[in-house]
């Protein structure tokens, strides 16, 4: 336990809770329950905010629901969610004129290269590259879904994440095989399916008791060709693959699929690779890069902020089954979301996200709050919400915490600011605490007050469970707790905005000391 | 039931569940984890139970290796409690636990056997639901310390086990503390638990008033507990808002609170049991509002007492609230005075280590607490012996100049290792200077020093220093089977130690360190 510096403020008890130094915590909080949420935006947002409220006043806050309305109100949310979850294809009819989007040629290809390997007999390679959240997955699962109306292949899923070497990678590609097949896959020197009856206990139980040497994935995945079915790889984080051991997979893969021929009888193999790094081609070694077709479909979200806007319309305007609508419901709520929509802060503010991030998965993130917090008494989407979704969502500041931390923690942290100053990085907690007794003796007017007592090593502790001080290098039990060497996490003018946030003088004038002699 | 202050939080995060949930949810909670987690979990108990919801929460520090996660989820989703008679066997008819492929198995395997157990049930309708998922992970960052390479697969689970299935991490830390260095890990949707206002906190802590009719916690005094909290949460909040501390602190002082009211009864009872007839009306009562006035203003005082001694775990609840029981009779005595502490009650003997120690072992101790603070070259300028050495005594470090880097005294940077010699060397001195008058006589010493000299060489002097480290006062650096050079120590004394122990040995001490405090 670190030394607990205990102050004793020399007034007593009585006085102090009557001095309007000695509350602190009473004015922090004051100040917190005016407006939690504005405190927390940027004060541009807070403008463009309030003017919009007052610009449309009640248009988008109706009083209170009719209560027939209320089911509806709760399908709606039921069905945005949904929508959030899966969200609906951007509509394309309405862009008609302009050329089609880089999403649907690269669909279109993958059909056609799918539909080569499964009704053809092709062997084919491919590599879908992408920026997280432009729909890559969605695209592969389209494509197989409208191939396998034909026929249907055995589809293999991995996974760079999951699969983390090759050993895991073959095992996975068996199990799903012999689920697909309904018939053991033989890995080694035994022959293919020669033994079908084996029940899938015993299967597993071997599997679990022997897991096959990597020496064996040639001859599993020279198998592929020959299953009843075409079968199509589908490899996700496709660059995670690459970085395996001699690659030996992905050789073993493109080697097969290079040798699928067709007319020999055999069915057509493709393997479809998923990433959303550029520069994967490059990982390849020469001899898997040769064997590899070279085919690179790309994705890519939203093209313009229209399809942006028209997304969020899609998600927020979607259709409710028949047994839940309620005459005027539709209209009702299109209404809301069509001013909702208009708004101009609103409007700024969707611009401004898709500025930032061309990701959907942000918009998604960014509306669930606000569609969440709809409720018979506040029944439609407002600005605010979004606005206290977007500050959430979009880039969560980590320190938010700083101004509700105790007030021993926050001298303890000007304190650092002070050793920063002093030209030390690195602190102990000794040296904290010596600058804190000293700012305590010589202030006379007491402007560090410890109401009554309390230990600031306890304070120590906190901040450094928070990890707003980290420790720097390896803990040894060879230094004692108070001279572990600890750097501080935040940033000068962090500390300079939370304690003007708090509003006590006494910090404020110390922590200007530390800038005066700074400057 | 959920907890106050968190209404709006457990409606949000009901919706969010009973609809279409986001495959990856993370709570952030700086200040109270623990309250956000148990509020998660009282949602999911409650959640309905059509369509059905499986969910699983288990604590990432207990699930220290990926077997125990595995399978510990899959027995919590599968509601499945392994007996003795089976042989402790897991659910399903194999193991799910080998690697994250079979826990992805295992999930699937679940989700099968839910929906066709639902579909069973309901059986004249051909609709079969798959079941939604969720398995909650307290204390997410442990995931980091033991199983990073699991971050990664779990944020992504939903997608790669293609199941209507949740991950929520709850943590005390921020998720970009935790995500991995590439950005493979999706972004989580973020929840903000609420920050508890002082009423919540108070009724966080009221709700477990355990009420019991014949002590201290009777039911009638409901009312004044709170008036009670509210005036300790006054007192605290500085330093503390957790309800836990909170109620650990309340929990010491509570009983010596009401003692005064409960004297006062059996004083009214006693006098009404030697008046019959009147025996019955006695019954235990809330006190007047004067009486409570009284009460908060005679014990604030040693609320903060106890905020010092109990916060930081000086102490223990139980041992302090016997050791700051109130006097007898406090109400009725008309005692106004600042200590109330009945000085009857034997106190906990504090122990202390300087006392046991004897005094060759305390200069050791001193001297080493010298050699680990002063720098090595300061020691002829502070302990050396010459006619004027005195005046030419020049300590402690000169201001450096503006812009300049400022020394930090060595007191605070942690004690500095030193060989046996020299802690031998400062150890003569000490003896020499503080210790000559008190020895024995010993005439066949005759050079000056010499006594000393003969000191510092006893075996005794050597075995106290072996002693004093097998007691952590100090601590050898140097390995024990390193046989050339000195053994290299360090002290780990603090300044507060030592200073007791000069004075003990009536040592000027801050005239021998070189940078005074």
């Amino acid at each position: 336990m670190l030394p607990t510096g205990i102050f004793v403020e020399p007034t007593t008890p009585s006085r102090s809770r009557v001095s309007p130094t000695a509350s602190p915590g009473k004015r922090r909080r004051n100040e917190r329950s005016t407006s939690p949420e504005l405190s927390r935006l940027p004060s541009p947002s807070k403008r463009v905010m309030r003017s919009g409220a007052l610009t449309t006043p009640g248009t988008t806050r109706i009083a209170k629901l009719p209560a027939h309305y209320h089911p509806c109100l709760q399908a709606q949310k039921r069905a945005i969610m949904a929508a959030l979850r899966n969200p609906p294809e951007i509509d394309l009819e309405a862009n008609q004129d302009e050329t089609p989007s880089t999403n649907e040629l690269a669909y279109e290809d993958l059909c056609d290269l799918l539909t080569g390997s499964v009704v053809r007999g092709e062997g084919n390679s491919c590599l879908l590259i992408g920026p997280r959240g432009s729909g890559k997955t969605r695209l592969t699962d389209r494509a197989l879904a409208q191939v396998s109306n034909d026929v249907s292949p055995i589809v293999i899923r991995l996974s760079g994440h999951t699969q983390q070497n090759d050993r895991l990678a073959i095992r996975e590609i068996a199990w799903q095989l012999s689920h697909q097949t309904g018939k053991r896959i033989a890995l080694g020197d035994e022959e293919d399916g020669s033994n079908p009856d084996v029940n899938e206990d015993e299967m597993d139980q071997q599997d679990i008791a022997s897991l096959p040497p990597p020496a064996y994935l040639p001859s599993l995945i020279s198998t592929l060709p020959s299953q009843p079915k075409p079968v199509v790889v589908i490899l996700d984080a496709f660059d995670e693959f690459a970085l395996h051991g001699r690659q030996a997979l992905l050789y073993c893969l493109l080697d097969t699929v290079q040798s699928c021929r067709v007319g020999s009888g055999l069915n057509g193999l493709a393997v479809v690779g998923v990433t959303n790094r550029v520069d994967t081609i490059n990982l390849l070694e020469k001899r898997v890069k040769s064997r590899f077709s070279g085919r690179m479909l790309r994705t890519a979200g939203p093209r313009s902020v229209q399809d942006w806007l028209r997304l969020t319309r899609g998600i927020l305007t979607v259709p409710l089954g028949k047994e839940d609508d309620v005459d005027g419901w539709k209209e009702l709520w299109g209404g809301s979301v069509n001013r909702f929509l208009e708004e101009r802060s609103v409007k700024t503010a969707l611009h401004e996200t898709w500025a930032l991030v061309k990701d959907v998965s942000m918009l998604i993130r960014i509306l669930t709050t606000p569609v969440l917090m709809l409720s018979p008494a506040s029944p439609f989407l407002t600005p605010a919400s979004l606005m206290s979704s977007i500050t959430e969502q979009r880039c969560p500041v980590g320190n938010s915490f700083l101004t509700s931390l105790p007030y021993p923690a926050i001298c303890l942290l000007i304190a650092s600011v002070h050793t920063q100053t002093a030209g030390h990085d690195t602190f102990t907690f000794e040296m904290l605490h010596q600058l804190f007794r000293d700012q305590v003796r010589i202030s006379i007017a007491a402007p560090v007050q410890i109401e009554g007592g309390g230990s600031i090593g306890m304070a120590f502790e906190h901040l450094v469970t928070v990890r707003v001080f980290v420790s720097v290098g390896a803990a040894s039990s060879m230094v004692a707790k108070e001279f572990v060497k600890y750097r501080s996490s935040v940033e000068r003018k962090e500390v300079k905005r939370t304690v003007e946030r708090l509003g006590t003088m006494s910090l404020k004038k110390w922590l200007g000391k530390s800038q005066q002699v700074h400057n | 039931m959920i907890l106050p202050g968190y209404e709006s939080f457990a409606t949000l995060f009901t919706d969010l569940l009973t609809t279409s949930p986001p495959p990856f949810v993370y709570i952030h909670d700086v200040a109270t984890p623990h309250i956000t987690s148990s509020v998660v979990s009282s949602v999911l108990v409650a959640l309905p139970d059509k369509p059905p919801f499986l969910h699983a929460i288990v604590n990432a520090s207990t699930c220290f290796t990926a077997r125990l996660l595995y399978d510990t989820v899959i027995r919590k989703l599968a509601d499945w409690t392994p007996t003795w008679e089976s042989g402790c066997q897991l659910w399903g008819d194999q193991r799910w636990n080998e690697n994250f492929d079979g826990f992805i198995h295992g999930l699937r395997a679940i989700s099968v056997e839910r929906s066709k157990s639902s579909t069973a049930k309901t059986r004249g309708q051909t609709t079969q639901s798959t079941p939604k998922m969720a398995i909650v992970i307290e204390r997410a960052e442990s995931l980091k310390e033991y199983l990073p390479d699991l971050l990664v697969p779990l944020s992504r689970l939903a997608e790669s086990t293609k199941l209507n299935l949740t991950v929520v991490f709850i943590s005390g830390y921020p998720w970009q503390d935790l995500r991995p260095l590439v950005g493979s890990a999706p972004d989580p949707l973020y929840v903000q638990p609420p920050e508890l206002s002082k009423t919540d906190t108070i009724q966080l802590v009221v709700n477990h008033f355990p009420q019991d009719e014949s002590n201290s916690h009777n039911p009638v005094f409901l009312p004044l507990y709170h008036q009670f909290l509210s005036t300790l949460y006054d007192v605290c909040s500085p330093f503390t808002k957790d309800p836990n501390e909170l109620a650990y602190i309340a929990a010491a002082r509570w009983p010596g609170f009401v003692t005064p009211i409960l004297d006062e009864y059996r004083r009214l009872l006693d006098e009404a049991r030697g008046d019959p007839g009147d025996e019955e009306e006695f019954e235990l009562t809330a006190p007047t509002e004067d009486a409570r006035i009284r009460l908060i203003r005679l014990f604030t005082p040693s609320f903060t007492t106890a905020l010092e001694a109990l916060y930081p775990r000086l102490s223990n609840a139980d041992e302090w609230a016997t050791d700051n029981k109130p006097q007898r009779n406090l109400l009725s005595s008309g005692f106004s005075g600042a200590n109330i502490i009945d000085k009857s009650v034997p106190q906990t003997p504090q122990g202390s280590l300087t006392d046991v120690l004897p005094r060759m072992s305390k200069f050791i101790l001193l001297a080493a607490f010298l050699a680990s603070t002063n720098p090595t070259k300061s020691d002829i300028r502070m302990f050396g012996r010459a006619v004027h050495e005195r005046k030419k005594r020049k300590r402690g470090i000169v201001a450096s100049a503006r812009g300049g880097t400022v020394k930090i005294p060595q007191r605070h940077l942690g004690p500095i290792i030193f060989p046996v010699d020299r802690v031998l060397a400062v150890l003569g001195i000490l003896l020499e200077e503080y210790d000559a008058d008190s020895r024995p006589p010993a005439p066949e010493y005759k050079l000056p020093g010499e006594y000393s000299d003969m000191e510092i060489r006893r075996v005794s002097t050597y075995s106290g220093i072996t002693e004093l480290t097998a007691m952590r006062l100090l601590r050898r650096v140097s390995p024990p089977e390193r046989l050339d050079g000195p053994p290299m120590f360090k002290c780990a004394i603090t300044y507060e130690v030592a200073l007791r122990v000069a004075k003990d040995l009536g040592v000027p001490l801050n005239d021998l360190i070189f940078e005074p405090a």
